[in-house]
């Protein structure tokens, strides 16, 4: 027995579901920007091809954002650096990724989804869950429903995709991984102890670096073993997430699939930005800020949110990141009061900048109310008049010609202007 | 390796079952005979609703778009023997 199970000696029960039994597909696109492309542009079909996150490809800079099937097998995956990527696969094909290509063909799966179930959730650019435990007896068993859509997917889109058949989304999102490329597995809820138990923690999604760390430092690696540990145990390690944690590892998850017409309640608005290798530049670091305000708060403005606190999030060269919150003292969706705070909690930290470059920032604002949903805001929320009428002004402008129709001047360029911190990554929290 | 070209292109086009259809398109003062269209996206840009498509003129393969709120074709990008590949 681990050290840390003593004082938890009782066997651990085995806890249960609240919900009744369901039948959730997930559906996870194969190597989805890579094969949108090879698919567009046949010189690629069966090539190392990498799609790349950066405003330069001629340059090292930037990451993959995705790695053609071809390209795994030298172990470039998404998330490594294009620099890294270059070094191991310097003959592969780079393109700049088109997102827009990408959301169209999203947009035709969930179409495709949508025939199977009105109960469909958008999980991401690439993933959507179907709860089809009322419309599966229309196409035959849950097998067949899964096969159907698979074989729709491939026939309209000319893509793959790999279909996990589980009793809820945890275990569908973890059987839709066990076959890939083109992968269908179903996983009944009574054969889940022999199909979790040797797999490593890391398998549950949600479970990062980190999370394994800890889990390691407390003997557990695998599923099997986090199914033994004492509830207690987790619950006091970890709180409510060692809770949760206990339950996935029997498979358990009562998390509804929402569909996506419903909306999910929306608790931060966040972007951040990746530095390649880092910048110690803090008057640069703060014209990110910016930007990222900019960005966070637009959205904030076009789903009608106030928020009242403010989070920075800094990635200390590659092994530390800390996190920086603070209230604003009144609700805004405006830039400017958010990057004031966002600023002020940036400058704290400039002991920490000197000893290590930043390699990504972010910024989140949370603490959130709708506007107009009856709630009072007060008068001294919303404070600056001239910022939301030029706000109001921008987004109308960005409606009618695009995002990249205005910016700020002090963010021209601002991707060249720190050579060692490009635009190499934004990502949406 | 692709090439970024992102400018102005004339482009003779068809309707085919309501469908707008590239055929052929001037570029560098040469024409270029569009042999294969290998995909076509829609998205906006502002109010604008603007058509992507990838097509094949001879071994190589170009992006081309329309913005329907300027009525404008451009040349995105071009993949191939012609860009180095």
């Amino acid at each position: 027995m681990s050290p840390a199970f003593r004082g938890h000696l009782r066997a651990p029960r085995r806890p249960v579901s609240r919900t009744a039994a369901r039948t959730v597909i997930h559906v996870d696109m194969d190597a989805y920007f890579a094969s949108v492309e090879q698919r567009d542009l046949p010189i690629y079909r069966k090539k190392p091809l990498l799609v790349c996150h950066t405003d330069d490809l001629s340059s090292y800079r930037g990451i993959v954002a995705a790695a053609s099937y071809e390209a795994r097998e030298f172990g470039v995956k998404s998330g490594t650096s294009v620099l890294e990527a270059k070094l191991r696969l310097p003959h592969a094909a780079y393109i700049a990724g088109n997102y827009e290509k990408y959301l169209h063909n999203t947009r035709l799966l969930m179409q495709i989804c949508e025939k199977y179930t009105d109960c469909l959730e958008v999980y991401s650019i690439d993933e959507a869950f179907l709860d089809i435990t009322a419309t599966a007896r229309f196409f035959g068993s849950p097998r067949d429903t899964a096969a159907r859509l698979q074989a729709e997917v491939a026939k309209e889109l000319r893509l793959t995709c790999s279909v996990g058949v589980g009793p809820n989304k945890l275990v569908a999102k973890m059987a839709s991984e066990f076959k890939k490329p083109f992968g269908l597995t179903v996983v009944e809820a009574e054969d889940l102890p022999e199909v979790f138990a040797s797999l490593p923690v890391e398998s549950i999604p949600g479970v990062g670096r980190r999370m394994r760390r800890h889990l390691d430092a407390i003997g557990i690696r695998t599923i099997g073993r986090l199914a033994e540990a004492p509830p207690g145990l987790m619950r006091e390690k970890f709180g409510a997430i060692g809770e949760i944690l206990h339950k996935a590892a029997f498979g358990i998850d009562d998390s509804p699939v929402v569909p996506s017409c419903k909306g999910m309640e929306v608790k931060s608005f966040g972007q951040s930005l990746s530095l390649g290798k880092g910048s110690a530049d803090v008057e640069y670091l703060c014209d990110v800020l910016l930007g990222l305000c900019d960005g966070a708060t637009r959205r904030m403005r076009k789903a009608g949110y106030l928020g009242r606190t403010v989070a920075v999030y800094i990635c200390l060269g590659r092994l530390f990141d800390l996190s920086r919150r603070t209230g604003l003292g009144c609700h805004t969706d405006l830039p400017g009061r958010v990057h004031d705070v966002a600023k002020e909690l940036l400058l704290r930290e400039r002991a920490s900048l000197d000893v290590y470059p930043a390699t990504k920032v972010g910024v989140s604002v949370t603490n959130l109310v709708k506007r107009g949903d009856g709630r009072q805001t007060t008068v001294f929320d919303v404070l600056d008049e001239k910022e939301a009428a030029v706000a109001a002004v921008v987004d109308r402008l960005k409606n009618r010609y695009g995002e990249k129709a205005v910016t700020r001047c002090s963010l021209m360029g601002i991707s060249n202007r720190h050579k060692g911190a490009p635009r190499a990554e934004i990502g949406i929290f | 390796m692709a090439v970024d070209v992102h400018e102005p292109i004339e482009v003779s086009a068809v309707f085919v079952r309501g469908r707008l259809k590239p055929v052929s398109f001037m570029w560098s003062r040469r024409h270029h005979k569009i042999s294969e269209i290998t995909g076509v996206y829609k998205y906006s840009a502002g109010a604008s609703a603007c058509y992507g498509y990838t097509v094949r003129v001879g071994d190589d393969l170009y992006e081309i778009s329309l913005n329907t709120g300027e009525m404008a074709w451009r040349l995105e990008r071009m993949h191939g023997c012609e860009s180095g590949v």
